[in-house]
């Protein structure tokens, strides 16, 4: 039995939506024969089958979101039908015992062909994705482990949880890490007196208990007031008050390297105590925890998927990569000539708009060919300098960010790259994308001067090692041989990864990148 | 001048009887440097250094398939030739000047990669191999023949073949190259009138013809 999973669509993109199942149950697959289709809010797409066989079970019915990585069905091995003869046209196992606050699992499609029999409990896999029916054998205790990601059972342990006191309100009834931490926010009041949490969760040093002034008693350690007291500590109108604390109601806190939830500026008034006497800063700031407690007039709007994703790959690439910047200003006169002497034919020839882009990407991809480096990623303590040169190009949507990627860039002149980006930039705005079209990025192109930003300073796409940041192309004076002259200019940004890349090798890209656009050849059009 | 005759669909056979008889009038003085353009039915044909390795099914097997095997009387090892694939045969005296057999094959794999910029693509050339790759895929094979400066044989482009037919050999023996083709490149197909036009206008250009 092979589980059939929701792939990894692209990089920011959490679930996906099963659209339909191109198979029935008891259908013979072929290995690569497209089995179902997806949704995603950037693209849709045909997924093929991880395996021949024969479709056994399809446990996540259209129209139903799951995360990736879920498992949306099984295939089984050929001439093995489950679904007829099973002892199963039985309607679906009785719940598991008491399976009492059972969370919201979305109603079991019952007239769909009768589930399957229930798995022997020893083949099923623990995914942290919860498959959306009962699960014979297993306990509401199991069942919750089951339900939730060994993350969020780490944390449970820290705060010394149990893990199926927590209602779920994730996908599928999982117990997510913000369950857990409001859950252990709203028992506070029941000041649970637990050892110090592990110190990654604690601010460095809890500060001296800041004036104690509610209810929580500072001889305790680790008492928590409770949500009730926060509140009636909150003045009823808090207009954000400007950042002055007046009298020093708070000592700031000596040495706090992280300042605990009570980051946001004292306001008057409010005792800062309820809030900074968590001894976690995270709940308040993940859950959004409580408005009122923070005293000024906020809207908490929970991040969706891909917003969760994009902040985590970003601050992981901060993490991984030493960024660097240079900035290098190009004269982009030939290329504005040249583009205007051959955009009438590439429109009326091949139909093809001919931007800067092209030019753009032609010159970073004959720099990486004299620079490969710039082409690599790290792995472990090896370099790896990838030969395909696939060049990832941030397309700004108004929902989103996605970066489809012009594959083999380096075997395209300006004709093939300028068609390829058409073609990439319109069905990103469609969403027509095909999953390959946004993986596979080696080296990536971002163009925050289509805002008109002088240059930006770019995160690097991990596990890449560079991005090219493009700034606002414009008419400036400069000065050329003596003389004051009008000149197409642009500075470009080039962040890098000091770890792999010295400072010498990113500016010879660069100067290498700039002759290129500079004394642009046009027979490469 | 350059008398460029298109003739469609030919059995190799008939392919290699007409280019003899052009051969010898063009060495005759009887006819004008000629280019046949054309598409043959499916045949593996082997050039002079084939080796029967680079054969991957027996010839019967391949018959079979209605797959013709042919041995050449060209330069190179094994090919696959087929509908979709336009196959250029220059008849033609090189003149004094040029008369240098890799500068003919450079010129020869020059006007293929001038095709394939017009598709968008940049064609190049491998070190110590003949042909026309996009990447490390070949996308237009060459295999001569040169008898007191008259060529024969001459180019294969790939416009819209069919790459599964190259399964049965190793092309031109190069095990780690890959074919492509305008169409796979372009995930269409492409006019097959177009690509000839542009490979005859493109092949009086480099060799030195004057344009229509």
């Amino acid at each position: 039995m092979t589980d059939v999973i929701m792939p990894q669509m692209g990089e920011s993109i959490a679930e996906g939506t099963v659209t339909k199942w191109l198979k029935k149950i008891g259908d013979t697959v072929k290995r690569d024969e497209p089995l179902f289709e997806i949704s995603t809010d950037k693209v849709d797409a045909e997924i093929p089958a991880p395996i021949a066989g024969v479709l056994s079970e399809i446990l996540v019915q259209p129209g139903t979101t799951v995360e990736v990585g879920a498992v949306v069905g099984r295939i089984g091995a050929a001439g093995a039908v489950v679904a007829p003869s099973g002892p199963s046209p039985a309607p679906p196992p009785p719940a598991p015992a008491a399976a009492a606050p059972t969370p919201p699992a979305p109603p079991v499609p019952s007239p769909a062909p009768a589930p399957p029999a229930p798995p022997p409990v020893d083949t099923f896999t623990v995914t942290g994705f919860v498959p959306e029916r009962p699960i014979e054998g297993m306990t509401t205790g199991e069942l919750r482990m089951a339900r939730s990601s060994p993350v969020v059972r780490k944390i449970a342990l820290e705060y010394g949880v149990d893990i199926n006191d927590v209602p779920g309100t994730g996908l599928g009834g999982r117990v997510t890490r913000e369950d857990i931490l409001s859950y252990v926010e709203s028992r506070k009041g029941a000041a649970i007196k637990r050892d110090a949490p592990p110190a990654a969760y604690v601010p460095a040093a809890v500060p001296p208990a800041p004036p104690p002034v509610a209810a929580a008693d500072p001889s305790v350690p680790g008492t928590y007031a409770t949500a009730q007291t926060a509140k009636f500590v909150v003045p009823p109108v808090a207009p954000a008050a400007p950042p002055t604390p007046r009298a020093p109601v708070v000592p700031p806190p000596p040495p706090v390297p992280r300042v605990p939830t009570a980051a946001p500026p004292p306001v008057p008034g409010l005792s800062s105590t309820t809030v900074a006497a968590s001894p976690n800063p995270q709940p308040a700031q993940a859950t959004g925890g409580i408005p009122g407690q923070k005293g000024s007039r906020v809207e908490v709007v929970p991040m969706s998927p891909i917003r969760k994703k994009t902040a985590d790959r970003m601050v992981m690439s901060k993490r991984t990569s030493a960024h660097v910047s240079t900035v290098w200003e190009v004269d982009m006169t030939r290329v504005a000539a040249l583009r205007d002497k051959h955009r009438k034919s590439y429109e009326e020839r091949s139909n093809v708009r001919l931007t800067y882009t092209p030019f753009i990407v032609k010159a970073a991809t004959d720099a990486i060919k004299a620079f490969p480096v710039l082409n690599a990623s790290v792995d472990g303590d090896s370099i790896v300098y990838r030969k395909d040169i696939n060049i990832g190009m941030a397309v700004a949507l108004d929902w989103g960010l996605i970066v489809p990627v012009i594959a083999a860039a380096d075997e395209k002149n300006v004709l093939g790259l300028a068609r390829v980006i058409n073609d990439l930039g319109d069905r990103a705005r469609a969403k027509k994308l095909k999953v390959d079209e946004i993986q596979g990025g080696t080296f990536t192109i971002t163009n925050p001067g289509s805002f008109g930003s002088l240059f930006g300073t770019p995160i690097i796409n991990q596990p890449q090692v560079a991005i090219l940041g493009v700034g606002t192309i414009e008419k400036r004076p400069v000065v050329r041989e003596d003389a004051i002259a009008i000149r197409t200019m642009a500075y470009f940004c080039l962040t890098f990864d000091h770890r792999i890349i010295d400072g010498s090798e990113a500016d010879k890209f660069m100067a290498h990148f700039k002759n290129g656009l500079q004394n642009f050849d046009e027979s490469a059009l | 001048m350059l008398d460029v005759r298109r003739l469609g669909r030919v059995p190799y056979g008939d392919g290699l009887a007409l280019q003899e008889s052009l051969v010898a009038e063009r060495k005759a003085g009887a006819i004008p440097d000629t280019l046949l353009l054309l598409e043959h039915s499916p045949v593996v044909t082997l050039g002079r250094n084939a080796r029967t390795e680079n054969l991957l099914l027996s010839e019967p097997a391949l018959r079979a398939r209605c797959v013709e095997v042919f041995e050449a009387g060209r330069g190179g090892d094994v090919t696959y030739h087929g509908p979709g694939q336009v196959v250029g045969y220059p008849i033609i005296e090189i003149p004094e000047p040029r008369r240098d057999v890799h500068r003919y094959v450079r010129d020869l794999e020059e006007v293929m990669i001038r095709v394939c910029a017009t598709y968008g693509f940049v064609g190049s050339r491998i070190a110590g191999k003949s042909g026309v790759f996009v990447g490390d895929d070949k996308i237009g094979a060459i295999g001569v023949r040169i008898s007191r400066w008259v060529t024969s044989h001459g180019f294969a482009f790939n416009a819209n073949t069919d790459l599964s037919g190259f399964e049965v050999i190793v092309p031109c023996g190069l095990r780690d190259q890959g074919v492509t083709s305008l169409s796979k490149l372009l995930a269409h197909d492409v006019d097959q009138t177009e690509v000839e036009d542009g490979l005859a206008a493109n092949f009086k250009s480099v060799l030195g013809f004057a344009p229509d």
